[in-house]
């Protein structure tokens, strides 16, 4: 379960973070979503 | 010097000078903490240490994926219209003292669920921001600010107590658990003094007109899902429901079904994107702040500051640390206390009392309220001063129910459940 959501919040923000860098978002707002998007990722790669 | 001091210096003064050139904004707090983590892992000479700059967010990972999740679930409760029938609804109520908690509760329910004052600010805090700009009122900003910091402070979720349970403990950081009643003991006497002290204005708002009636099974879910949290978190011990995360992630799943979002994914793509990039910035803070903690433990920052503080008394340590949290947290904003603090309550050790590392958390909640720039209040017109003055009162009853539970947090451990 835990980790449907993990890889569920991951699509989204990648998706996100496409599309934001599509809308030239500021630099900060992408720095936020990136280490939050390589936090949750990284983690979901652990879950065995 | 000692080489600790050196790597100390250095991610300190990068964090200081970021919060300085940047005025204190919070987007670019998470740059530069992660910058400081960086050097501070060079100047040790350790090179880029990318597994602890990676492993001390990780830390953090539950509790925010909880943040995660009740900030999509605000977002959707937002744009399903169950706020503003919730408010329609307390509107109604005639006793004024008590419609004046039920608007205070509102402004701050979001912000309760989440753990971040944004949450509210950006939802139930606009709807009555806007009702009390209507009127004329020269301190709705005020209100609301003080509506949304409540509700840092009340449970489930406090974004502060889950910083300060990080720093307990050497190896594992202390779970996000057992956080409920101490946090409603520092948050309840200031919201019913502040209740009382506003009930004119609180109570004599106007009614808003409901847009969508559909929004009734939102509103439903809502209180579902505020009785699966009390449930969940004071009697964890003989029923569990599967914590908030879960319980959160379904009601957002029962919503986007039962409500009119059902059959527009597009709608529903907005709204929950909407969710995660309001929770985006403040779990990147957190998750910066994790890389900064762990570089510090890492490079032998904290061994040295455990060895210094051998002589002292831990309450007197912690006392100090949110004295000085206080008062760098007035010109620098959040990054630097929330490291004072999680270095406040290491003392104390893994699965710490949870009273005590409530008390000294509530100082960051303070912060965020009082500081110069950065904060919950921000463009207000206001002068500081006369700031100070209009939020003094509900900040002194929660800095004094900090300080009692970090004095007596040994006598109060019955509040853990």
């Amino acid at each position: 379960m835990l980790q449907v959501i993990y890889y569920i919040i991951i699509t989204i923000f990648a998706l996100l973070f496409l599309l934001e860098i599509v809308k030239k978002r500021p630099f900060t707002e992408l720095v936020c979503i990136a280490f939050v998007l390589v936090t949750f990722t990284l983690r979901a790669l652990h879950i065995k | 010097m000692r080489n600790e001091i050196v790597v100390a210096i250095v991610m300190f003064l990068i964090s200081i000078g970021g919060s300085i050139a940047t005025r204190n904004d919070k987007k670019w707090s998470v740059f530069f903490l992660f910058v400081a983590s960086v050097a501070g892992s060079l100047a040790a000479g350790m090179g880029i240490r990318f597994r602890e700059i990676v492993e001390g967010p990780f830390g953090f990972l539950d509790s925010m994926l909880c943040v995660c999740a009740a900030s999509v679930l605000v977002s959707v409760l937002d744009r399903s219209g169950a706020f503003v029938l919730l408010y329609s609804r307390i509107s109604k109520v005639k006793c004024g003292i008590l419609r004046s908690f039920f608007v205070l509760f509102f402004i701050a329910l979001p912000a309760m669920l989440t753990g971040f004052a944004s949450a509210s600010l950006l939802t139930t805090g606009k709807i009555i921001r806007n009702l009390l700009e209507k009127q004329g009122k020269k301190k709705a900003s005020v209100i609301v600010a003080v509506g949304a910091f409540l509700g840092v402070i009340l449970p489930p979720n406090c974004i502060p107590a889950m910083i300060a349970a990080n720093g307990a403990g050497s190896v594992l950081p202390t779970p996000y658990s057992g956080f409920f009643l101490p946090l409603l003991v520092v948050g309840l006497p200031a919201f019913i003094v502040y209740g009382i002290m506003e009930h004119k204005t609180l109570s004599s708002l106007e009614d808003v007109e409901v847009q969508d009636p559909g929004a009734s099974s939102a509103l439903i879910i809502l209180f579902l899902v505020l009785v699966a949290v009390l449930f969940d978190e004071i009697l964890s011990s003989v029923v569990w429901l599967g914590g908030n995360t879960l319980i959160f992630f379904l009601a957002t799943v029962l919503i986007l079904f039962l409500t009119r979002f059902f059959g527009s994914a597009k709608e529903t793509l907005e709204t929950v994107s909407e969710g995660l990039m309001r929770a985006a910035v403040p779990m990147a803070i957190v998750f910066a702040l994790g890389s900064f903690i762990e570089v510090s433990s890492m490079t032998g920052v904290r061994g040295l500051f455990s060895y210094w503080i051998l002589g002292y008394s831990t309450t007197g340590v912690m006392l100090m640390l949110m004295a000085a949290s206080l008062i760098i947290g007035y010109f620098l904003s959040i990054p630097i206390p929330a490291f004072l603090i999680t270095y406040a309550v290491f003392p104390i050790g893994w699965l710490a009392n949870t009273v005590i590392v409530t008390g000294c958390s509530v100082v960051l909640a303070v912060v965020g309220l009082i500081t110069r720039r950065g904060g919950i209040i921000e463009d207000d017109g206001l002068k500081r001063t006369e700031l100070l003055k209009y939020v003094s009162v509900p900040t002194i009853l929660v800095l004094v129910c900090g300080v009692l539970l970090v004095l007596f947090g040994d006598k109060l451990t019955f509040l853990i459940r």
